[in-house]
C-alpha cells in the first residue's frame, strides 16, 4: 500500500459570485506520498498557489476534502495544523532575530525551552546560519533571509514543508545553489515537501513527482522522465522543455501483435510504427510531438522523414538549436549537440534533412 | 584638475548648505518666537511678584514656585501641602492616562478595520474619521454635553423607555470629562496607528498562523510590536493635549472638576496672579516631559526583551 501523507480528493476553489466567478481551482485530486518531492508545475493563475493554500489553510476550498496523515483537516485553522510554509516573499518577521524567528513556532507550540535553544542550533547550523543568528532580518542578503524562512519552517518539524516559489527571487546562480540545498535537506529531514514553481528546468531537477497543472486542473502527475518524455497533452509537451508538434496522418489502426498503429507525414509515402492513443483510434489526423534533442540534421534529404529548410542557428554553448521551415511550412526546431571538431555545419538556407527514431514519435491525444 | 573638481564641489556643498540656512530660516524664526519665545516669558513671570489687579511687578521673587506645592495658613502663617493644587495635577494625569488607554482600545481596532478595508474605500474611511475636526471643539463638546445632562438624549430616551426612573448623573462628573476628551482626541490616536498599520504586511499573519500562533498571540507578538512605532505616537499625541484640556473639562466637568488647564487659567484670570499661573504652567511641562521619557524608555526596555 502507498503511504500517503496528504490526499487531495475532488477539491475545488472558487472566487466571486456567479458572473464573474472565478474557478482558481476546479475538482482536483492528488495523493503526495510519505518524505516526497512533491512538484505543483503551472504558468501564473494555474491554481497552483491556490492548492498549496487550501493545503496550509489560508484558504478554505468550496468543496471537497483535505487529509493529513488519514485525518481531515479541510476546516482546520493554520495554526492547528502539522504543515510549514516557505513564503514566496519569505515574511521574516522584521522585529525578530534570526534565531528568534527560528524559534517562533516552537515556542507557538510551548516547548520546553532548553528543546527549542537545542532545535535553533541545530536549525542554524543546518542552513548554515550559526554566525548571523543574532542579526536582525533585514541586515542578511536575499540568500540567506532564504535560508532563515527554510530553518523557520523546518524547525518545528512539521509533517510537510509548502514552498511557494521560494528561489524566484533570487539570481540565476544562487538558484542553482538553493535548488541542490533543498533538495539536501529533504533527503536529511525526511520530511515531505510540496514545492510550487512556474519553472519547469527547477521542477525537473529537483522532484521526485510533478504534477503539471493549468487552468485549474491538474493534467498529468508523474516523475519528471515520464513528464518529459511522455507528456498527455499538447500543453504538458509544450510546457515542459522544447518541443515540435507536426500533424499527421494517421494510416493504420492499432494491430493487435504489437498495439501499433501507422502515421504517415504529409508530402511522404513512408508510414512509421506508433502508439495510438486510445481516444484517437478512430480519427484520421493526429499531432506528433517530437523533442529537438530526439532529432538529427543531415546535410542528404534522401530516405529523410521530415525536410526543411535551415532559418536560423541559436548557439547555446553545449548544445546548437537549427531551426527549419519544413516543406509544409511548419516550423521545426533541432538540437545538436557541439563538439570541439566542428564537425556538421549546415549554412542558413540549406536543404536539409531531419532523422527521427520511430520510438522517439509520440502521438498526443489532443 | 582633480584638485580643482573638489574644490568644486566642496564650493557645490557650502552653497547648498548656505541654502539650506536659508530655506528654514521661516521655521526656525517661527520655532524661536512660536514656542521658545513664550516659553521664556512663562518662565520668567514664574519668578516675578504678582501685580495687585494681575500682571507681574519686576521684582524677583519664588513665592509663585512655593505656592505650586505648599499653602500658608491666612491666620497663623503654618505651612501645609497644597492639597488642592496636589489633587488637581494627580487627577489631570489620571484623566489623561484613561483617555489615552480609552482612545487606544476604540483606536486600534478602528485603525485596524480602516487598514483591512480595500485600498478603494479606506480613504472614505479616513475621511469620516477626520470630520469631528471640521467643528469647533467647543461645538462638539457642547454636543456631548447635550447628550449626557440630564434631560439630555441619554437620559430622556432611557426614562421615557422606563429603564430608569430618574436621570443618570453622568454631568459634571470625572466619567464626563474622560468622555468628552476621548471623543476629541480619538482621531489622534487613530490616524498614526493606521499610518504604520497600513505599512503593515499582513503575509505576517500568515506565517504567524502557519507557525502555530493562534489569533490572540499573532496580536500580541507580530501585529503589536511591528506597528508599535505608531502606537507610542497616538499615545503621546493624545497624552500631551489631554493633560493640558481646557475647554473640555470647563464644560463637562462644570468648573467644579478642575483640570491643569483650568487651573492655569484661573490664575491668570480671577485669580490674578500671573507667577503662579506661569509656575504651574512650567510644572505641567516638566510633567510631560517626565512622563514622555519614562513611557520612551519603557518601550526601550521592552524592546531590549523582546528582540
Amino acid at each position: 500500500m502507498v503511504d500517503n501523507t496528504i490526499q487531495i480528493q475532488g477539491v475545488g476553489k472558487y472566487f466571486g459570485a456567479e458572473p464573474n466567478l472565478v474557478k482558481a481551482l476546479d475538482d482536483v485530486s492528488v495523493n503526495i506520498r510519505r518524505n516526497e518531492f512533491f512538484t505543483l508545475l503551472g504558468p501564473s493563475g494555474c491554481g497552483k498557489t491556490t492548492l498549496l493554500r487550501l493545503i496550509a489553510g489560508f484558504e478554505s476550498p468550496s468543496f471537497g476534502t483535505i487529509l493529513l496523515d488519514q485525518n481531515d483537516i479541510t476546516t482546520l485553522p493554520p495554526y492547528q495544523r502539522s504543515v510549514n510554509t516557505v513564503f514566496q516573499s519569505y515574511a521574516l518577521f522584521p522585529h525578530l532575530t534570526v534565531a528568534q524567528n527560528i524559534s517562533f513556532g516552537l515556542e507557538m507550540l510551548n516547548k520546553p525551552k532548553h528543546e527549542i535553544n537545542q532545535t535553533v542550533d541545530e536549525m542554524l547550523a543546518l542552513v548554515h546560519m550559526e554566525e548571523l543568528k543574532d542579526r536582525r532580518t533585514n541586515q542578511i542578503s536575499g540568500g540567506q533571509q532564504q535560508r532563515v524562512a527554510l530553518a523557520r519552517a523546518l524547525a518545528p518539524k512539521p509533517n510537510v514543508l509548502l514552498l511557494d516559489e521560494p528561489l524566484s527571487a533570487l539570481d540565476y546562480k544562487l538558484r542553482r545553489g538553493m535548488q541542490i540545498e533543498l533538495k539536501r535537506l529533504q533527503l536529511e529531514t525526511g520530511i515531505t515537501f510540496i514545492f510550487v514553481t512556474h519553472d519547469q528546468e527547477e521542477a525537473l531537477t529537483m522532484s521526485d513527482r510533478i504534477a503539471v497543472m493549468n487552468q485549474g486542473h491538474i493534467l498529468q502527475i508523474g516523475t519528471p522522465d515520464e513528464i518529459y518524455n511522455d507528456p498527455q497533452d499538447r500543453f504538458v509537451a509544450d510546457f515542459i522543455g522544447e518541443s515540435n508538434f507536426v500533424e499527421v496522418d494517421i494510416v493504420g489502426k492499432a494491430s493487435g501483435r504489437n498495439g501499433l498503429g501507422a502515421i504517415r507525414f504529409a508530402n511522404s509515402k513512408k508510414s512509421y510504427p506508433v502508439k495510438i492513443p486510445a481516444n484517437k483510434a478512430n480519427d484520421k489526423k493526429a499531432l506528433v510531438f517530437i523533442r529537438p534533442e530526439h532529432a538529427r540534421l543531415d546535410g542528404k534529404t534522401r530516405g529523410a522523414m521530415l525536410t526543411g529548410t535551415l532559418a536560423n542557428k541559436l548557439f547555446f554553448g553545449t548544445d546548437t538549436n537549427y531551426h527549419l521551415d519544413l516543406d509544409d511550412g511548419t516550423q521545426f526546431v533541432v538540437r545538436a549537440q557541439n563538439t570541439l571538431e566542428g564537425g556538421f555545419n549546415p549554412a542558413i538556407g540549406d536543404k536539409l534533412g531531419v532523422f527521427v527514431d520511430d520510438n522517439a514519435l509520440k502521438v498526443l491525444k489532443d | 584638475m582633480s584638485r580643482k573638481l573638489s574644490e568644486l564641489e566642496q564650493d557645490q556643498i557650502r552653497r547648498r548648505t548656505r541654502a539650506n540656512w536659508l530655506l528654514s530660516t521661516p521655521a526656525l524664526l517661527l520655532l524661536l518666537f512660536a514656542a521658545s519665545g513664550p516659553l521664556i516669558i512663562v518662565i520668567i513671570y514664574s519668578f516675578l511678584s504678582s501685580g495687585n489687579y494681575g500682571g507681574v511687578v519686576w521684582e524677583f521673587s519664588t513665592e509663585a514656585w512655593f505656592n505650586v506645592l505648599y499653602t500658608k495658613d491666612i491666620f497663623d502663617d503654618t505651612v501645609s501641602l497644597s492639597d488642592a493644587h496636589l489633587s488637581i495635577f494627580w487627577r489631570s494625569v489620571q484623566l489623561s492616562f484613561l483617555t489615552t488607554a480609552l482612545c487606544l482600545f476604540f483606536g486600534f481596532p478602528t485603525a485596524y478595520f480602516i487598514a483591512t478595508r480595500p485600498p478603494s474605500t479606506r480613504n472614505v474611511w479616513l475621511f469620516l474619521i477626520t470630520i469631528p475636526f471640521w467643528t469647533n471643539l467647543l461645538i462638539r463638546t457642547f454636543a456631548i454635553l447635550e447628550l449626557i445632562r440630564n434631560q439630555g438624549v441619554i437620559n430622556n430616551s432611557l426614562m421615557s423607555l422606563g429603564l430608569i426612573q430618574e436621570p443618570i448623573r453622568m454631568l459634571y462628573t470625572d466619567f464626563a470629562i474622560l468622555v468628552g476628551m476621548a471623543y476629541v482626541y480619538l482621531p489622534l490616536m487613530v490616524l498614526p496607528i493606521y499610518a504604520s498599520m497600513e505599512r503593515f504586511d499582513f503575509r505576517f499573519v500568515e506565517a504567524g498562523y502557519d507557525l502555530y500562533a493562534s489569533r490572540l498571540k499573532v496580536l500580541r507578538r507580530i501585529v503589536i510590536p511591528i506597528i508599535k512605532p505608531g502606537i507610542i505616537a497616538g499615545s503621546i499625541l493624545v497624552f500631551v493635549p489631554s493633560l493640558g484640556a481646557y475647554v473640555t473639562p470647563r464644560v463637562l466637568g462644570g468648573g467644579k472638576r478642575l483640570m491643569v488647564g483650568n487651573l492655569i487659567e484661573l490664575q491668570f484670570g480671577q485669580g490674578k496672579n500671573w507667577p503662579l499661573g506661569a509656575a504651574l504652567a512650567v510644572t505641567m511641562l516638566a510633567i510631560v516631559m517626565i512622563a514622555l521619557i519614562f513611557y520612551v524608555r519603557l518601550v526601550q526596555k521592552s524592546e531590549r526583551n523582546h528582540g
